[in-house]
């Protein structure tokens, strides 16, 4: 025994105490590794029904959700947040400190960077799409499901272009549209809706493009990307008269305005995410197996243009294009005779991609190790007997 | 067009008569007929419609109405398949020559014995039929159909179709065509009812139905590939002067198509003889000749679907291979193959009349000038390896080996000699070293790692679950634990090499991939290191009941320390089964990342490997906080095994997600029936050893005396 293990270190006595002892309590972990297994489990039963996104927001969140109905049990991301609390707590003051547990601490810590990265990943990664049709060239990346109520006008060859999220627009509110001198009033807004083309027979009340005249609220869909929201307001440009909108998120074409002078299109659309850089899709490509009709192969090929310059990128099955943050993923292609070929990106955004990647290779490498500082003695052992 | 022999101005010419001639007809008659998809209802029809012409056109013993084209209650329907007349056609047992023939199917090219197997497979569930192998089966099907009409090839498995059919039921419940052909109406109309029900909604009777039918059909249009070269009473030539003029023997009326085509020169010259001379101004010969070469350019269109793709077309790699009905339909195809057309009807008339050289000298030349068209496509594969891999079938080998292996481990525990232990060892890892030389043949022939569909991961869970346990034996061996990984290893390879075997006959194994999933770097790392996630789980659990079997089983004082070193052993196992299963998910996630730009999707798959993880965590630290002692871990990993089912194919059943590949029938049953067996081991044991009755009852004298010698 050296002096050091004979006197209490602070590690040591912090590990005694009770509270300490009663977070790291083991039957806590296993009761939540077993709430997490049941959680996977039914969480993957309900989303055959449900749909993906549901399933995620029920069993993977943090209220509580009744399993099978009837059955209360915590959110995933509670459950995680108490493993990883334990885990902290357990690598500040319980996990030994010799040489020989050097595989758990890599293992338990980079679990623990795995978890953050997890939560960065949730709170910070962007998802969002880009369809081109052969020789256009696309500036933004649009959202699967976050709708906003933009205003622009055309300036040259760009958009000069004024946004409220869908967060805003709560019935009520008022909202300034600064460049134009205007102030919106939402009358209502619905997630999802159908639209009435009433307007030419009972005479247009509102002002649309489409000639729509009624919306009519529906219950959000179990795929929320089918969403089809509409929104009523009065537009009000400073000395002039109030003016009735209504917009419908399935409209292809925007309302033109002139406000100030200005000619203003206003549209409610998919969030719209600019980007720095420009790409043109120049051909799309889709091999199959020679004599079937299963697919082999989807290529792009784009030219990726930035500040003046350009280069030709290509973008296939599992080799994204990643630039600047961004990473462009070959997701699906539109194609018919006669029809110009379509090809649509996946793009996303995650400050913490790399998190992962390298977290579960250190937890591999503590594993590994950990297992293998205990293999070798046995091995030792047993070749000796 | 790199490789076309030089022709005479003459038979170029009568091509182009015999093109014009084709679409004057059509005009005329309206429509040709068209091919019809092979899984269309319409098939049948189409196939029935031109069998029947065909049939009709070879003059074979034809029981009835030759008119009647379609399948009608109504009328007694003409057999589809002609009778063996007076002179059957001889055969020829070696076709060995055909067996490195390539065919593009399902997008993939293959040898015809891959090709030969695969149709057997599907419809009889077998590879051999009647001391036949697959490869002779075919080619009697296809040189000589007439004499398969009563080969009982065809697997119904459901009792309910076949009263439906009002067939006579068959023991072994296959049928032969000929059994079958009487209730083709009804199995049509069936076919057809079960054809309008959305894939995913058909019950068992409907798949069963529509497998069958398309089984009949891709039967029908195997039998008439190679009818051109069958003498038919459409090319009956009455006038001597005639077979003069074309150089055709004098002793014969009945010619085939293929006959004609050779002297087709002679006709194109009588052809342009006549020019546009009328009707009344021409000859008895020139008459013939005229009604021979309408004859043949309807039979030329009277197509088969045939599946024998044995053609390259000339210039793009992806186009589809053609078969030879396909080839004679079009004018420029049957002067490009025109060679390759030939060396089948060649093949065709020695196969029937027995002439073994002829025939190899055929199949050769053929394969020759297939080898020169396709060079760039064949250089790819490796038909001989496959061809080896399809006749050696060494899973099926590795099989038996390791159910040898299974009774030998049981006789070393009851007599416990050294030499029953080293000679079963030695069988198990013979058959071990096949089942490896057959997963690396794999690896080979479809260049990626052998885990793209649910059948190969089978084999290959196993390989990586038995080298782990060998691994074991052999740290375990000297100590008093040997036999029982050896046990478990066999018994493993037994269970897995079987369930392997099942899903084998669901046709070729080797299928092409959808292009997310065809990247070798992660099928090689993801996939493989999942899978060998699951081997090494399952081994835990394997493990676990032979720990469950042997607290169970009376002992003597040894007997704490031997569940002590299983219980080292499922512990040992557990930690590889974690580290694996870690990785492997892990690796799916930065797959995703990859593929779709998301690290964790929640797809089923994921979340049944993330099920396994987590159900490693919870043992592995129950176990360090003593929470689980020596039987808690043996049962955890009896449930670790449920897991594992739950993940392989639990979410396949769910249909849901992007790796929902290999749903099979009955799976879920067979998965609830494993799910409640195992539960009731673990009920049962777990109980009884909690009661303690066995650890009080005294060992047998058998038990303690060979034991003692050990």
């Amino acid at each position: 025994m050296t002096p050091r293990d004979r006197q209490t270190t602070w590690r040591e006595r912090a590990n005694r105490h009770p509270v300490t002892r009663f977070i790291l309590h083991p039957a806590i972990t296993l009761v939540c590794l077993l709430l997490l297994l049941a959680l996977v489990f039914f969480g993957t039963l309900y989303q055959t029904d449900h749909g993906l996104w549901e399933a995620q927001t029920q069993y993977f969140g943090y209220k509580f959700v009744l399993v099978g109905g009837f059955f209360p049990l915590p959110g995933a991301s509670v459950v995680l947040w108490i493993l990883s609390i334990q885990l902290a707590v357990t690598m500040a003051f319980s996990l030994s400190l010799k040489w020989s547990k050097l595989g758990l601490w890599v293992a338990h810590l980079s679990i623990l960077a795995l978890l953050v990265g997890g939560f960065i990943t949730q709170m910070l990664a962007v998802e969002s799409q880009m369809t081109l049709a052969e020789g256009e060239v696309g500036h933004y990346t649009t959202s699967y499901q976050d709708w906003e109520l933009a205003f622009w006008e055309a300036k040259g060859d760009t958009n000069h272009v004024f946004a409220y999220d869908a967060a805003y627009l709560k019935p009520g509110k008022v909202l300034e549209v600064g460049p134009y001198n205007s102030r919106v009033q939402v009358k209502t807004y619905y997630r999802n809706s159908d639209a009435f083309n009433t307007q030419a027979t009972a005479g247009a009340k509102y002002i649309n493009p489409s000639g729509i005249g009624t919306l009519e609220q529906r219950k959000p869909d179990k795929e929320v990307t089918r969403n089809a929201p509409g929104i009523i307001f009065t537009l009000t440009e400073q000395g002039k008269q109030p003016k009735e909108i209504l917009l419908y998120g399935m409209e292809q074409v925007p309302l033109i305005l002139t406000m100030g002078g200005k000619k203003v299109n206003i549209q409610l659309r998919l969030k719209h995410y600019p980007l720095s850089f420009s790409l043109k899709l120049t051909d799309f490509v889709k091999s199959v197996h020679p004599g079937t009709e299963m697919a082999s192969r989807f290529e792009s090929y784009t030219d990726l243009s930035e500040a003046g310059s350009s280069r030709p990128v290509k973008i296939w099955m599992n080799n994204p294009l990643r630039h600047e943050g961004y990473t462009f993923f070959q997701a699906s292609y539109a194609q018919a005779p006669g029809m110009v070929e379509k090809s649509t990106f996946a793009v996303v955004t995650n400050p913490g991609r790399l998190l992962p990647y390298i977290s579960s290779l250190l937890v591999f490498g503590g594993l590994l190790l950990h297992f293998l500082l205990r293999l070798i003695p046995f091995i030792r052992k047993e070749a000796a007997a | 067009m790199s490789r076309l022999r030089p022709r005479t101005p003459a038979l170029v010419h009568f091509l182009a008569a015999f093109a014009l001639l084709g679409a004057a007809l059509a005009s005329a008659q309206g429509a040709v007929q068209t091919p019809a998809a092979p899984m269309d209802t319409a098939a049948l029809n189409a196939a029935a419609d031109a069998l029947e012409k065909s049939t009709a056109d070879q003059g074979m013993d034809m029981s009835a109405n030759p008119h009647g084209g379609s399948v009608d209650e109504q009328h007694p329907m003409p057999s589809l398949l002609p009778k063996p007349g007076a002179n059957p056609p001889g055969s020829l047992r070696k076709v060995g020559a055909l067996s490195a023939v390539a065919i593009l199917h399902e997008g993939r090219l293959k040898p015809m014995e891959t090709f030969a197997r695969h149709v057997l497979l599907q419809f009889s569930g077998r590879t051999r039929y009647d001391k036949q192998s697959a490869l002779e089966v075919m080619a009697r099907i296809l040189f000589a159909p007439e004499m398969t009409g009563d080969y009982k090839i065809f697997l119904i498995n459901n009792p309910e179709m076949v009263e439906a059919l009002k067939v006579t039921p068959e023991k072994r419940r296959k049928y032969s065509f000929r059994q079958l052909e009487k209730s083709l109406p009804k199995l049509q109309e069936l076919a057809e009812k079960a054809d309008a029900v959305e894939a995913e909604k058909r019950d068992l009777v409907q798949k069963e139905v529509l497998r069958t039918y398309s089984n009949l059909v891709a039967y029908l249009n195997l039998t008439r590939t190679f009818s051109y070269a069958l003498p038919s009473p459409a090319f009956t030539i009455q006038l001597a002067e005639t077979k003069v003029r074309l150089g055709l023997p004098s002793d014969r009326t009945a010619f085939s198509f293929w006959d004609l085509m050779s002297r087709a020169p002679h006709i194109a010259a009588v052809l342009e003889e006549v020019g546009d001379r009328p009707m009344n101004q021409r000859s008895g010969l020139e008459q013939e000749v005229i009604a021979l070469s309408q004859a043949m350019y309807m039979s030329s269109q009277s197509l088969s679907q045939s599946s024998l793709k044995v053609l390259p077309p000339p210039g793009a790699t992806d186009a589809g291979w053609l078969s030879p009905p396909e080839a004679l339909a079009v004018p420029e195809h049957l002067q490009g193959f025109h060679d390759e057309l030939s060396a089948w009807a060649q093949m065709t008339i020695a196969y029937r009349q027995g002439q073994a050289s002829a025939f190899d000298s055929a199949a050769v030349a053929f394969q020759a000038s297939i080898e020169n068209r396709a060079h760039d496509q064949l250089q790819a594969t490796h038909f001989p390896l496959e061809v080896a891999y399809q006749k050696g079938e060494p899973f099926y080998r590795s099989l038996v080996l390791y159910w040898l292996a299974l009774l030998g481990t049981f006789a070393f525990f009851l007599v416990r000699k050294r030499w029953v232990y080293r000679a079963t060892l030695w069988i198990f890892l013979t058959g071990f070293t096949i089942h490896l030389a057959g997963l690396v043949a794999r690896i080979i022939i479809m260049k990626r790692p052998p885990v793209t569909s649910l059948y190969e991961t089978f084999p290959f869970v196993a390989a990586v679950a038995l080298l782990a346990a060998l691994f074991m034996e052999r740290i375990h061996a000297k100590q008093r634990g040997a036999g029982i990984a050896l046990l478990t290893a066999s018994l493993l390879g037994v269970i897995l090499m079987s369930i392997a075997g099942r899903y084998a006959a669901e046709g070729d194994t080797m299928r092409m991939l959808v292009a997310v999933l065809d990247s070798n770097f992660w099928l090689s790392t993801h996939v493989t290191t999942v899978t060998i996630g699951y081997s090494a789980c399952l081994l835990a659990g394997a493990i676990g009941h032979a720990w469950m079997v042997r607290a169970l089983l009376p002992g003597d004082e040894g007997k704490p320390e031997r569940l002590k070193e299983i219980s080292k052993m499922i512990y040992g196992t557990l930690c590889f089964g974690l580290l694996f299963s870690f990785i492997g998910t892990v690796l799916g996630g930065v797959w995703a990342d990859q593929s779709w730009g998301r690290f964790w999707g929640w797809d089923p798959k994921e979340n049944g490997a993330l099920l396994i993880v987590i159900w490693c965590l919870i043992l592995l630290h129950a176990r360090h906080w003593g929470y689980l002692r020596q039987m808690g871990m043996a049962l955890g990993s009896i449930a670790g095994a449920v897991v594992v089912a739950i993940a392989w194919f639990g979410v396949n059943l769910l249909n849901v997600g992007l790796h929902s590949y290999g749903f099979t029938e009955g799976a879920a049953t067979k998965l609830f029936t494993y799910i409640g067996i195992e539960l009731l081991f673990m009920a049962v044991t777990g109980i009884w050893l909690r009661l303690g009755n066995a650890g009080k009852a005294g060992s047998p004298p058998i038990a303690r005396a060979t034991e003692a010698r050990a």
